[in-house]
């Protein structure tokens, strides 16, 4: 009635169908199955990834402690060494302050001995020269007449010694 | 008892005399002084009796007042 073969029409309908079950096995299902394997391949590259990011930021906070724990350790390390460095330093100046009191001070002792064994000595020598000037002047002046007044004087005293 | 009179000077026969007497006094019995001079006495005398010395020396004096002022602390 419009021209239409029906059985013109079944054929296309059956080639049709004969197509898409030939291209649904041949084509379409390795297609997919090689969609679905890449896809998955891709989500465990994603995972191994995800898996390697992960294990690297962990690996990263690990060095990070590490890092800040060395630089913890090594500011205190620093600390302590200065504190012993200035603690150290400050025994030694003492030590230098208190012998450098014990120098000037035994110094002054030296001095003051020196000066006292010097007096003694000036004191010796004016009193031996004293007597030296006294013998000096005797010996000019002395006469006869002074040892028998001595000697008066002698017989004139009470006791004897 | 017999000593020695060590003086400065000569000593008279009478001065001896009465030096003499005067340690017979002291000792309590007879004194006899041999005369000796020596003027490194300076004045004075010294008498030894019986092993015991009694210095009236000038040189004694001096010795004395140089010990004395050796012995001050200055």
């Amino acid at each position: 009635m419009l021209g239409l073969d029906i059985r013109l029409v079944l054929a296309y309908l059956i080639n049709v169908a004969i197509l898409f079950i030939f291209l649904r096995l041949v084509l379409y299902k390795p297609v997919r199955k090689f969609l679905k394997e890449r896809e998955l391949r891709f989500v465990a590259q994603r995972e191994d990834i995800d898996a390697e990011k992960q294990a690297a930021q962990a690996t990263k906070e690990q060095y990070d402690t590490l890092l800040q724990t060395a630089h913890d350790e090594g500011a205190a390390v620093i600390r302590d060494s200065r504190s012993q460095a200035n603690q150290r330093a400050e025994a030694i100046l003492s030590e230098a302050r208190q012998q450098a009191v014990d120098i000037v001070e035994r110094a002054r002792r030296e001095v003051a001995e020196e000066r006292r064994v010097a007096k003694q000595a000036m004191h010796d020598e004016i009193a031996n020269l004293a007597v030296e000037i006294a013998a000096k002047i005797l010996e000019r002046e002395v006469s006869a007449q002074d040892s028998k007044n001595i000697i008066e004087q002698f017989l004139h005293k009470e006791r004897i010694g | 008892m017999e000593g020695k009179l060590i003086a400065a000077h000569p000593v008279d026969d009478e001065t001896l005399r009465r030096v003499e007497e005067r340690f017979t006094r002291y000792f309590g019995q007879s004194v006899t002084l041999q005369v000796e001079l020596d003027r490194a006495l300076m004045a004075g005398f010294v008498v030894t009796v019986n092993h015991l010395r009694f210095d009236y020396s000038v040189r004694a004096k001096l010795s004395a007042m140089k010990k004395y002022l050796l012995t001050q602390q200055s």
